[in-house]
C-alpha cells in the first residue's frame, strides 16, 4: 500500500465550537493506483489534501506514505518528504513569473538537500515529452493555459514522487486544453505514477480508476469498497 | 537558496518600487535623526568643552564684582576689594591649590602705533596668567617674572589686537602706545577661535582682542580710580580635579574671613560650569533622542504594515513554494532577507542623510557638528535591529499560512 491512512481526525476551531473537517477518515491506496476524491465545497477536500501532502498534522490517526509514518513529522522532515516524495498540481498552475519554464520546472531542486545530479537532464527529458522543448526560456506569461499546466505538471515529476496530488487541474483550462492534460495524467498513470486527484467535475472523475466521495469529514461512498 | 535568496530579495523589492521607497523612508527618517542628534549633541559637548577649557577646566577663578557709588563705598568700609594678596592666602590655605595668576583691567583712552589703532582692552596680568588660562604664543615669547619685577614697558597682544595695531603682520619688537604709555611688543597670541565670548553666563578671559602687560607694569605706569581693586580676578590652578568642589569651599570660607563677610567677589568653578551645562545638554538629548526614537518606530512599523501587504499579496507564492517543499523557516527567511536589504540599505541612506542634516542644522543655528564613531555605530545598528524586529512578525504569518488555502485564493 502506498497510502494508508487509519482513523484520521482534523478539527478546526470555529468560534468557539471545535469543527471537525476530518472524522476518522480511513483510506488504503495501493501503488499504481489513480483514485478520483469528490464531494461539495466545505466536505473536507482541502483538509485531507493537506494531510495527503504533508502539508497539515492530524489532531488523531496515523498516515503511513510509502511505508513512513509522516503523521508526526515535524516541518522540517514533512517539508522534506514533500520536497521529494510528493508532487503537487494546482488549479492555477502556480508558475513563478519572472522564471522561465525551464527554471519553473527546477523550482524543487531549491529546496532539495542533498544532491541535485541528474535534475536538469530530467528537466529537460520532461519538458520535451510535455511538448515545450522550444519554450524553455519563455516566461509563463507567454504560454497559454494549457502549456502553463504542462509546466505544472513537469514540476511536480521533477523529483520522481510516490505521490502525485492534483487538486482541481482541469479547473481553469478550456475544453480541449482540459483534454490535453487529463490525457497526460492519464499517461503518466500508465507508466505506474499513484495519482490522486480532487475534483468536482464528474466527467473528471470517471477518467480516475476509483472515486471516493466526501460529504461532511467523512467517506460518504468509496467505489472500490 | 543561500546566495540566490538575496538576489531574489533585491529582484523583489525592485519589482515594486514604490512601495519600497516608502519603506525605506521610513527607516531613512528614523536613522537620519538619530545620527543627526548624535552629530548635533556631540558638537555641543565638544563646543562646551572647548570653551570651559578656555577658562580652565581645573582651575577656580574669583572675580571682582564691579559696584560703584554707595554700594561701593559701603563694602569699602569693611573690605579693601580683591587683592593680590587674596590670591597668596588661597595658595597658601586651599589643599591642592598649585600657582595662581592674577588679572588687572585697565580702564582704556587710546591704544595706537603708528601703524594703526586698536578698539581693545588692556589688561595687567602675572607671569602665569597665559598658561593657567591655556593660551599659547603665535610669536615672540611670553610674559615673565623679570618683566614683572623690572616694571618692563612691554605688552603681548591678542591675536585680533595685533593685526589691529600692525595690519603689516610684523608686531615683534614694535612700539605702540596704550593711553600715555609706550609698550614694546615681545609676543603675539595665537587665536583661539572661540565662538562666544560668554559661556554659561560667564565671560571668558583672554580674549583676542586684549593687550596683555605685566601686572606690576600696569600698577606702576597706569592710572587707576580710588577704591578700585587691586586686582580684578585671579586663577588659582587645582592639581587634584577630584577635590575642586572641596577647594570650592575652602576658598570661599577664606575669602569670606578676609572680606569680613562682605559679598565683593564672585567665585567661578568652571568645572561646575561645564556640568551645569552637559546637564541642560542632557535634557536636550533626551528629548532630541525621544523624537528620533519615535520617528524610528513609525518607520518599523511603516516596514511591518507593507511586509504584511507583502505577505497578502503573495500567500499563493508562499503556498506554491511550501508545497514543493520549502520549511517555515525558509519562508521566514524569505521575507526576512528582504528586511535586511531594506534595513541595511536604509540605515546606510540614513546615516548620510542624518549626517547632511546636522550639518544643515549646524549651519542654520551656528552651532557645530562632531563625530563619535561608536555612539554613531551604536544607533545605527539599534536601528537596523528595530527594523528588523518589526518583520519578525510579518516573516512569521507568511510562513503561518495554510498552504493549500493560500494556493487555493483566488
Amino acid at each position: 500500500m502506498l497510502i494508508h491512512m487509519e482513523a484520521i481526525t482534523r478539527r478546526y476551531e470555529v468560534g468557539e465550537q471545535p469543527v471537525a473537517a476530518l472524522d476518522k477518515i480511513s483510506i488504503t491506496v495501493p501503488r499504481g493506483q489513480f483514485v478520483a476524491i469528490v464531494g461539495p465545497s466545505g466536505s473536507g477536500k482541502s483538509t485531507l489534501l493537506n494531510m495527503l501532502g504533508c502539508l497539515d498534522r492530524p489532531d488523531s490517526g496515523s498516515y503511513l506514505l510509502d511505508g513512513v509514518d509522516v503523521s508526526n513529522f515535524d516541518d522540517e522532515r514533512a517539508s522534506d518528504f514533500r520536497n521529494r516524495r510528493i508532487g503537487f498540481v494546482f488549479q492555477s498552475f502556480h508558475l513563478l513569473p519572472r522564471l522561465s519554464v525551464l527554471e519553473n520546472t527546477l523550482l524543487p531542486r531549491r529546496f532539495l538537500r542533498g544532491s541535485d545530479e541528474g535534475l536538469e537532464q530530467r528537466a529537460h527529458e520532461l519538458l520535451e515529452r510535455m511538448g515545450l522543448q522550444r519554450h524553455l526560456a519563455h516566461r509563463p506569461s507567454q504560454l497559454s493555459g494549457g502549456q502553463m499546466q504542462r509546466v505544472a505538471i513537469a514540476r511536480a515529476l521533477l523529483m520522481k514522487p510516490a505521490l502525485l496530488l492534483a487538486d482541481e487541474p482541469t479547473g481553469n483550462l478550456d475544453s480541449r486544453s482540459a483534454a490535453e492534460v487529463m490525457a497526460l495524467i492519464t499517461e503518466v498513470h500508465a507508466e505506474g505514477q499513484t495519482v490522486l486527484l480532487v475534483t468536482h467535475d464528474a466527467d473528471v472523475a470517471a477518467r480516475a480508476q476509483r472515486q471516493i466521495s466526501l460529504c461532511d469529514g467523512r467517506i460518504e461512498r468509496d467505489s472500490a469498497a | 537558496m543561500i546566495s540566490a535568496g538575496w538576489g531574489e530579495a533585491i529582484e523583489e523589492l525592485s519589482r515594486r518600487k514604490l512601495r519600497t521607497l516608502l519603506t525605506l523612508l521610513g527607516m531613512i527618517f528614523g536613522v537620519g535623526a538619530m545620527v543627526a542628534m548624535q552629530g548635533v549633541g556631540e558638537g555641543s559637548r565638544r563646543e562646551a568643552l572647548k570653551l570651559v577649557d578656555s577658562l580652565g577646566l581645573h582651575n577656580l577663578i574669583v572675580e571682582a564684582k564691579s559696584q560703584s557709588g554707595d554700594a561701593l563705598k559701603e563694602a569699602r568700609a569693611r573690605s579693601i576689594g580683591l587683592t593680590v594678596a587674596d590670591a597668596q592666602a588661597a595658595l597658601d590655605v586651599v589643599p591642592s591649590a598649585e600657582r595662581f595668576a592674577a588679572e588687572k583691567q585697565i580702564k582704556v583712552l587710546s591704544v595706537f602705533s603708528d601703524g594703526g589703532h586698536a578698539d581693545a582692552q588692556i589688561e595687567g596680568v602675572s607671569p602665569d596668567y597665559f598658561q593657567l588660562a591655556s593660551q599659547h604664543l603665535e610669536l615672540g615669547r611670553a610674559l615673565n617674572a623679570n618683566d614683572d619685577a623690572s616694571l618692563a614697558a612691554v605688552a603681548v597682544l591678542g591675536h585680533q589686537a595685533a593685526y589691529e595695531l600692525f595690519p603689516d603682520g610684523k608686531p615683534l619688537g614694535r612700539l605702540f602706545k596704550a593711553n600715555q604709555t609706550w609698550l614694546r611688543v615681545v609676543g603675539v597670541l595665537a587665536d583661539r577661535d572661540l565662538d562666544q565670548n560668554k559661556f554659561e553666563g560667564v565671560a571668558l578671559g583672554g580674549d583676542s582682542n586684549t593687550v596683555f602687560v605685566p601686572l606690576s607694569s600696569a600698577r606702576a605706569r597706569f592710572r587707576f580710580q580710588p577704591m578700585e581693586d587691586e586686582i580684578s580676578r585671579f586663577l588659582l590652578r587645582i592639581n587634584d580635579p577630584s577635590s575642586l568642589a572641596s577647594d570650592a569651599n575652602v576658598l570661599t570660607q577664606l575669602l569670606d574671613q578676609r572680606h569680613a563677610g562682605v559679598s565683593d567677589y564672585r567665585l567661578i568653578v568652571p568645572q561646575q560650569l561645564y556640568q551645569q551645562n552637559q546637564k541642560t545638554q542632557r535634557i536636550f538629548s533626551v528629548v532630541m533622542g525621544t523624537i528620533a526614537g519615535v520617528s524610528l518606530l513609525v518607520g518599523g512599523i511603516g516596514i511591518m504594515n507593507i511586509m504584511l501587504a507583502n505577505v497578502l499579496e503573495r500567500r499563493r507564492e508562499i503556498g506554491l513554494l511550501r508545497a514543493i517543499g520549502a520549511r517555515r523557516q525558509d519562508i521566514v527567511q524569505r521575507f526576512l532577507r528582504e528586511a535586511v536589504v531594506i534595513c541595511a540599505s536604509g540605515a546606510l541612506i540614513g546615516l548620510l542623510f542624518g549626517a547632511a542634516l546636522a550639518y544643515a542644522i549646524a549651519a542654520f543655528a551656528g552651532w557645530h557638528v562632531a563625530w563619535a564613531p561608536v555612539g554613531i555605530i551604536i544607533s545605527v545598528v539599534a536601528c537596523t535591529l528595530i527594523g528588523l524586529g518589526f518583520s519578525i512578525y510579518p516573516s512569521r504569518q507568511a510562513a503561518a499560512l495554510d498552504p493549500i488555502a493560500a494556493i487555493r485564493d483566488e
